[in-house]
């Protein structure tokens, strides 16, 4: 018996972007500065300060610039935010980022 | 020169008529000289601007006749009406109906022109623009040859000062004399196709394939996406599904009146993608649309933006045929909800013989007729609350789907987290008072409402029962009486009668828009994450309710679970 076969065109697109490192991990908070990013939903505002509180008490020295500082990463203003955030994060001295919340 | 060497047999998928010969028309009218006239109406909201300027132009136009007129609505009690359409054919000559001016008034009314028409006595029905196809159509699916119908030139009733500037009730009225004295019937403006079996050619299965696709598109028997072909092999292999046989009529398919055969049903479900293990469930589905209560020759033709929305209950039968209860479970993404949900809309088009323009006059049409079918999500209950299937009264080994006329789709998401019960029924409340249509009388039909796994799990660490949800929001969902009349008459003829007591006694009345705690559905689905709500505001234009009906397993289930495996969709936890 005959067997019939196509071939078919792979449907996705390609990636063009090509894989990041991620950037070296801190090795220790004490001292650093943390920089905090919001989209200002699924509760930050009770989010963050537990957040501080409980790293300030394991890295009395940790200094964190709070997220109202950038203003809303998920907001009407978000692209204008993005652009100079890297800038701005470097003005802060900025040594990591959390950023949220995903809800 | 190429030549073809690919051929394609497919069975034809549209509805078979029962082959009763149409009946003719009843014999005109030499004259109207003399000659008593019936005026038959409908209460459709333009009428009080249009009947009166008619009225005027008939007087007119037919000096020597006596007119009389009745009265009727739209919906009413099937013995009753029969009774006045016998005492108007009984009392005239002949009979003008009036008026069909949206799907829902002219699919109502028409059939009440045909039975006058089939008395013997000749009747000239009246009809905005766009309806022509519609009542000449379901004149024919209801046994008559033809209907003769005088059209307003406009698709729309427009104010009475343009009706009367642009002469548009006298030429009405000429239509009617005509009408009733010189017509003659025509033919359908789409000729049926006969075969049982259709062939396609092209050099390869593909370009037969295209061939296949573009004719059914052409007839109407095609939703627009991609077809898959029902050859033989693959009904026979679609009827596998199912023990009953394949010339099994489940019912006459309205608007069109065609024979839905099982075999027919199959046709479609091939067509629409889906596995013989599916049938079971669509063949549930089809006695949910075909149940009086469903009312499916309203949701087939009305204007208004309603289509089916299936949920299917029993967690058993869900895993096992990998239906979506979780993220997206809406769609798109899986199998048995995309082609399952596609099928019944196939079906409804195919054995009801529909088409938008010609007799499925919704003005907008809804994303849920392409496909709407979910699962519920019974492990999100965690034994709180028992199952859709179990409220719906069938027992918890018993799958079932049920069908909801949904005209809206109104997610929601719930705030502040995590949420109070409170909060989950103001969201609700919210979203079920937007929806409220004064003229739809939603609130004497079901309206449903999903609730997300999250949110679910906020009524159940509070404690509160199914019943008890219900009825608190019966008491939530509710608006001050003067919102609720705003000075029409319509709403009353829907409303229970201590509704409308209470509104005269106290015009504040907050008015409950639900008929009572448990017509108010509610299905926990989807996926974990934020809390969600979705409220479906039902269709409200017509009696058309939710039904559930239980899903009957074949014997040969686990050979046929085991040979069309395969066919689950990626989950991602």
């Amino acid at each position: 018996m005959k067997e019939i076969g196509y071939k078919v065109v792979w449907p996705l697109g390609k990636r063009i972007a090509g894989p990041v490192a991620l950037a070296p991990r801190v090795a220790n908070l004490s001292g650093k500065t943390i920089c905090e990013l919001s989209d200002y939903g699924f509760r930050a505002e009770e989010m963050f300060p537990l957040i501080r509180t409980s790293l300030s008490r394991r890295y009395p020295e940790v200094k964190f610039i709070e997220y109202g500082t950038f203003g809303n990463t998920h907001g009407p203003q978000e692209n204008e935010i993005i652009a100079t955030l890297a800038e701005q994060l470097r003005q802060y001295g900025c040594d990591a980022v959390i950023s949220g919340v995903g809800g | 020169m190429a030549t073809d060497t690919f051929h394609l047999r497919v069975l034809n998928p549209a509805g078979v008529a029962d082959g009763a010969p149409l009946m003719p028309n009843a014999p005109r009218l030499e004259n109207l000289n003399g000659k008593k006239i019936g005026i038959l109406r409908n209460r459709v909201p333009v009428g009080k601007i249009f009947y009166p300027c008619l009225d005027k132009a008939l007087k007119s136009r037919m000096p020597g006749a006596e007119f009389r007129t009745w009265e009727m609505s739209v919906l009413g009690d099937a013995d009753a009406r029969a009774a006045k359409l016998r005492e108007v054919a009984d009392n005239s000559d002949g009979v003008i109906v009036a008026m069909g001016m949206s799907g829902g008034s002219t699919t109502r009314t028409a059939p009440d022109a045909v039975r006058i028409e089939k008395s013997g006595k000749p009747v000239a029905f009246i009809v905005t623009k766009c309806f022509r196809s519609n009542a000449r159509f379901l004149a024919r699916s209801e046994g008559l040859e033809d209907l003769a119908v005088a059209s307003l030139a406009l698709d729309y009733v427009p104010p009475v000062k343009e009706i009367e500037e642009l002469g548009l009730a006298g030429k009405v009225a000429d239509e009617v004399v005509a009408a009733l004295t010189q017509w003659s019937a025509q033919p359908p403006e789409i000729p049926a196709v006969a075969e049982a079996s259709l062939g396609f050619s092209g050099k390869d299965f593909f370009t037969a394939q295209e061939e296949m696709e573009r004719f059914f598109l052409n007839h109407g028997w095609s939703d627009g996406l991609p077809l898959m072909p029902p050859t033989e092999k693959a009904v026979d292999r679609m009827l596998e599904g199912t023990p009953l046989p394949r010339e099994h009529t489940m019912a006459r398919f309205p608007p069109g009146g065609m024979n839905a055969t099982v075999e027919k049903i199959a046709v479609n479900a091939v067509m629409a993608g889906c596995l013989p293990q599916h049938m079971p469930v669509i063949l549930a589905a089809v006695e949910t649309i075909i149940d009086p209560l469903f009312d499916l020759i309203g949701v087939q033709c009305t204007s208004g933006q309603v289509a089916p929305f299936f949920v299917v209950s029993g967690k058993k039968l869900i895993d096992e045929l990998n239906i979506n209860y979780s993220f997206c479970a809406v769609g798109p993404g899986w199998k048995a909800n995309a082609a399952i949900g596609r099928a019944l809309k196939l079906i409804m088009m195919n054995l009801g013989q529909t088409w938008p323009g010609m007799n499925d006059m919704k003005a907008f049409g809804s994303p849920f007729r392409y496909f709407s079918l979910i699962g519920e999500n019974e492990a999100a209950y965690m034994g709180a609350w028992e199952p859709l299937r179990v409220a719906e009264g069938f027992s918890d080994d018993q799958p079932t789907i049920s069908v909801m006329p949904a005209m809206s789709w109104q997610p929601d998401l719930v705030l502040p987290t995590p949420p109070s019960v409170e909060n989950i029924l103001s969201h609700i409340s919210l979203q079920a008072k937007a929806k409220y249509d004064r003229y739809a009388l939603n609130c004497i039909y079901n309206n449903l409402v999903l609730i997300s796994p999250t949110a679910f799990d906020a009524i159940r660490r509070e404690g509160f029962s199914r019943k008890e949800i219900q009825e608190k929001l019966y008491e939530k969902i509710r608006l001050p009486g003067n919102e609720v009349f705003d000075g029409r008459e319509s709403v009353f003829c829907g409303l229970p009668e201590w509704v409308i007591e209470e509104h005269r006694k106290n015009p504040g009345f907050p008015v409950p828009l639900l008929l009572s705690p448990d017509s108010l559905k509610i299905c926990v689905t989807g996926g974990p994450g934020p809390d969600m709500i979705a409220y479906i505001g039902t269709w409200g234009y017509g009696p058309s309710q939710f039904v559930t009906k239980p899903i009957h397993i074949p014997g040969n289930w686990q050979s046929l679970l085991a040979e069309y495996k395969g066919w689950q969709s990626p989950t991602f936890r």
